[in-house]
């Protein structure tokens, strides 16, 4: 067998570790920015690899639908609510307590869900990106996840606190009447 | 050239095969043709729930007074209502509050 000559190896070898660097080098992207929510205007974007933007937008595009699921939920949560209303006013009379309960909460979901539309507008337009999700202008593309998530964590915030005042009021009007059957 | 360099050098060329000298396939981007435009899905306003609420209850109505086997709500559907109510306000908040820490 014909030996390689040592230069040959030498070099192929080389050559390798260079390549080895310069791949994980140059594509340092992490979805450390991603999976963090509170990832907004705020923090500096100096450091920041179009990588990273990219996968930023990607996330960003599967929390919105995931949030919309809820808003989706919360929203079908007013028509068991208004049933018992309708059964409690033929059995009990007038329910003001729920009613007032019900009306609260339309409000707060709909200004909610403005916001949360605003997030999938910013987010549905795309802007500083390519159809394959490829960042084609970074400043555009920084302003898009960043309002985006701005306003996806506004959305949900306003809804859980929605939820919440509703489950805690809810609650109070439920003890009432297991009290008043007692 | 010596077996024992040879042998250094071709475990040096296999360790930097096997440790990948390409980028992780999980940090990279989805093909084109596999990546879709975003979803965007537009919940309706309740505004129109309120309307069909309203119907609903006329045609309730309706029925209550037309129908002779008509049946008052028993004390089960109420509470089935309850638990609905109860299950779905548990189940958002929860969802939600998974949201905070990993949307």
């Amino acid at each position: 067998m014909r030996s390689i000559p040592m230069k040959v190896i030498t070099a192929a070898s080389i050559l390798m570790i260079v390549a080895t660097f310069l791949f994980t080098a140059a594509a340092p992207a992490t979805n450390v920015y991603a999976s963090d929510p509170y990832m907004d205007k705020t923090i500096p974007t100096s450091g920041m690899t179009n990588k990273d933007i990219e996968y930023m937008n990607q996330h960003e595009i599967a929390w919105m639908i995931s949030q919309n699921s809820v808003f989706n939920a919360a929203l079908q949560l007013e028509a068991p609510f208004q049933k018992l209303i309708d059964l409690m006013v033929k059995r009990h009379g007038p329910a003001p307590t729920l009613d007032i309960t019900l009306g609260t909460y339309d409000t707060s979901f709909i200004a909610a869900q403005k916001v949360q539309l605003e997030a999938a507008k910013i987010i549905g337009a795309q802007s500083g990106f390519d159809a394959q999700g490829h960042v084609k202008n970074r400043e555009w593309a920084l302003q898009t996840v960043t309002n985006g998530r701005e306003s996806l964590r506004n959305a949900r915030l306003q809804l859980l606190v929605a939820i919440r005042k509703l489950h805690r009021d809810y609650a109070a009007w439920h003890n009432l009447l297991i009290n008043h059957i007692k | 050239m010596s077996a024992k360099r040879i042998s250094l050098l071709v475990t040096i060329i296999i360790s930097l095969l096997v440790t990948g000298c390409g980028t992780d396939t999980k940090s990279q981007l989805k093909p084109p043709g596999v990546y879709r435009d975003p979803q965007v899905q537009i919940t309706h306003a309740p505004t129109e729930l309120a309307e069909i609420a309203t119907v609903e209850a006329d045609a309730s109505e309706t029925a209550q007074a037309g129908d002779p086997f008509y049946v008052e709500p028993t004390e089960d559907e109420a509470q089935a209502l309850m638990d609905e109510i109860d299950n779905s306000l548990s189940d958002i908040e929860n969802k939600l509050d998974r949201m905070n820490t990993n949307p």
